[in-house]
């Protein structure tokens, strides 16, 4: 490969990063290319010693998504260095796809179930006052008192939840940079040696 | 050589490299592949983390033969972190050939 060919592949793979980032990726290609060719090498061989030029760039993009996910984090800003690391290995679609995907749900559900816990309690808790107040007939087996305090418990509970989902959300949010940053430099990639 | 066992020995041959003086990285990349096979387009991005992670910092120098190099000079911090590296890779060889003799040993 030339290296005018390995150099634009090697851009369109790094496409997503920063202008600037993606023109010091590329002088140093180029740095390298130039004293390749100072010391007698023709561009063919440096391309071939070099390595695949579309492996390389996915590693600095996906890189860089953890890193940006890591100083300004997001959901969006996760979820794209996570299909970034993905995209290095199929293995990885076993190994961070899923795991993520997973996480990501249980999550979610915790949220869910929190919400409609702290939800039930007013309703809980209304309902019983206005058997209290007289405007409903009794029809519930425990002392309305009981089912106000049992619908305040529920919201608390229920906010606890959902307290404990954000505590939760952001332990995984580091620990995902991190695994992802690791498989990055251990598991992935390892084509490009 | 298994790409595994390259991969992570390249970070502490790059620190040690360094830290003997400052080098851009083409000189870096021959240094290395000269003694074992290296895919050459690795250290590129090794040598961004390092930067990244403050071990290394960069400068730019004018070359007598052209455009300006791109040097890397190893910080305090990557000293620090070399040394730990060295130290246990040392103990890790002690520890595999220790292994390796006791086998052949048994065997003959």
């Amino acid at each position: 490969m030339q290296k005018d060919k390995y150099l634009s592949q090697l851009r369109q793979a790094i496409r997503a990063l920063p202008e600037n980032e993606q023109e010091e990726i590329l002088a140093d290609y180029d740095e390298h290319f130039r004293m390749g060719i100072t010391d007698g090498r023709t561009e063919a061989e440096i391309a071939s010693a070099l390595g695949d030029p579309r492996s390389i760039g996915r590693e600095y993009a996906a890189v860089s998504l953890v890193n940006r996910a890591e100083e300004s984090p997001s959901a969006r800003g996760i979820g794209r260095a996570v299909l970034a690391t993905v995209g290095l290995g199929l293995f990885n679609l076993f190994v961070v796809f899923l795991p993520f995907l997973i996480l990501v749900f249980m999550i979610v559900l915790i949220l869910i179930i929190g919400f409609s816990i702290a939800c039930a309690g007013p309703f809980l808790a209304g309902y019983a006052v206005l058997i209290l107040i007289g405007v409903l007939p009794m029809q519930l087996d425990t002392p309305p008192l009981a089912a106000i305090f049992f619908g305040i418990g529920l919201t608390s509970s229920g906010l606890l939840m959902i307290a404990l989902d954000y505590w939760l959300t952001r332990i995984c949010y580091r620990q995902t940079i991190r695994y992802l940053r690791w498989n990055i430099e251990v598991i992935s990639g390892k084509e490009t040696l | 050589m298994n790409a595994q066992f390259k991969k992570g020995v390249l970070e502490m041959c790059v620190l040690v490299l360094l830290g003997e003086k400052d080098r851009y990285g083409y000189e870096l990349v021959q240094d290395i592949s000269h003694r074992f096979e290296i895919s050459e387009g690795s250290i590129y991005p090794l040598l961004r983390r390092l930067r990244d992670e403050g071990n290394v910092v960069t400068y730019l120098q004018e070359s007598a033969e052209g455009p300006a190099r791109k040097y890397y000079s190893l910080t305090a911090k990557g000293g620090i972190i070399r040394d730990e590296l060295v130290a246990e890779w040392q103990e890790f060889i002690v520890a595999v050939n220790g292994l390796l003799d006791g086998v052949n040993h048994a065997e003959g």
